[in-house]
């Protein structure tokens, strides 16, 4: 089956139900991370950092199946 | 001569003594380090210094060693580093570093305690409200190890001062909360040629990148400047354990980088998720 298996973080995670902050999301037809990121409803200005199999990716990345996304807020605290 | 004085003094009150592993070990006791500063008007420092070049181990430094040896532990003490920003990182990074024995900190703050600080700042107690973070940290340092000079400064870091501030450091370590002001230090260590290594914190999660000049560094993780001054710690807050855990790492990437010990955390960033435990080390090179 053709998902992708999606990580959220700190502020990300109310968009995730679940403790665990993890979801197998299908993705047909070249979804990008922009689009997997619309369909959690997480807006594009709260997220800054985008990791797919732990290399950075910009929103535009078309997913392949069993990619492995890890999105970020930005953290600045000292 | 004088070199020669030193050597001698410090051979006749080194102390054989059996290392945690049986090992014999040549140290110096605390007490003999003062002494011989006092003998031959020299700072502790050097005294350390000349005992280590003839393989006598201070004995504060004598847990180090095994990790580190007499090379790294020599090199740290010869080594000046740059702690930008005292409050809730700098201030840990501060304590770890002169326990280590880094020869020389600078400390550059330009804010005082209140006490919203008091859940994670290490060096701000009731007693210090309302005093100068460097003061604190410079007094704390002395506290802890004699050998370390700090060089405190109080100031903001700023486009005008950052060349004068950084000047002969070997390191810079990023203790900010500012997205600009961050960016503003990864500038000045590009200018002065030095890494700088980065640290951050919001709620449950931290991160750290280590970033020599000419590698993409906080444009991995703010993508470009200027966009926003603060990240989610405004709804998160700072935790002090957190905190705590973060500035030991960005303290484990200063020690790695001065005795060459290890590899940096280079075009790699770990993200701690202290909810679940979780690090995650991520690819963020050119």
């Amino acid at each position: 089956m053709n998902y992708v298996r999606v990580r959220v973080f700190a502020t990300l995670r109310k968009h995730l139900s679940g403790e665990d902050a993890l979801a197998n999301i299908r993705i047909d037809g070249g979804k990008t991370v922009g689009d997997i990121c619309s369909e959690l409803g997480i807006p594009h200005d709260e997220v800054k950092v985008v990791f797919v199999n732990d290399h950075k990716a910009p929103l535009r990345q078309v997913l392949q199946p069993g990619d492995r996304v890890s999105i970020f807020p930005p953290i600045a605290g000292g | 001569m004088f070199v020669a004085e030193l050597r001698q003094e410090v051979c006749l009150q080194a102390q054989e003594r059996e290392g945690p592993g049986g090992e014999g070990l040549t140290v110096l006791a605390l007490d003999a380090v003062r002494d011989i500063a006092r003998r031959c008007a020299v700072q502790p420092r050097e005294v350390e210094i000349c005992a280590l070049q003839e393989e006598v181990i201070p004995l504060r430094y004598q847990r180090s060693i095994g990790s580190i040896g007499t090379d790294g532990q020599l090199t740290l003490l010869q080594s000046t580093v740059a702690v930008v920003g005292a409050g809730g990182l700098g201030g840990v990074v501060c304590e770890i570093l002169a326990r280590t024995g880094v020869g020389e900190l600078v400390i550059i703050d330009g804010d005082e305690y209140d006490e919203s600080n008091l859940n994670r700042q290490i060096h701000s107690t009731e007693q210090n409200l309302k005093q100068k973070k460097v003061d604190s940290s410079k007094e704390r340092a002395a506290q802890i190890n004699s050998s370390v000079s700090v060089r405190a400064r109080d100031t903001m870091l700023s486009e005008c001062n950052a060349e004068c501030l950084l000047d002969g450091v070997d390191v810079v370590v990023d203790c900010l909360d500012s997205i600009p002001d961050r960016f503003l230090v990864e500038r000045a260590c590009a200018r002065q040629r030095v890494p700088m290594v980065h640290g951050a914190v919001a709620g449950m999660m931290g991160q750290i990148l280590t970033i020599y000049p000419g590698d993409v560094g906080l444009r991995a993780l703010y993508g470009e400047e200027g966009n926003r001054r603060h990240g989610v710690e405004i709804s998160f807050g700072n935790l002090g354990t957190v905190v705590t855990t973060v500035a030991a790492l960005q303290s484990q990437e200063v020690v790695k980088i001065i005795t060459g010990v290890g590899a940096a955390v280079r075009n790699r960033v770990l993200f701690l998720d202290l909810v679940s435990g979780d690090v995650h080390g991520v690819d963020v090179g050119n």
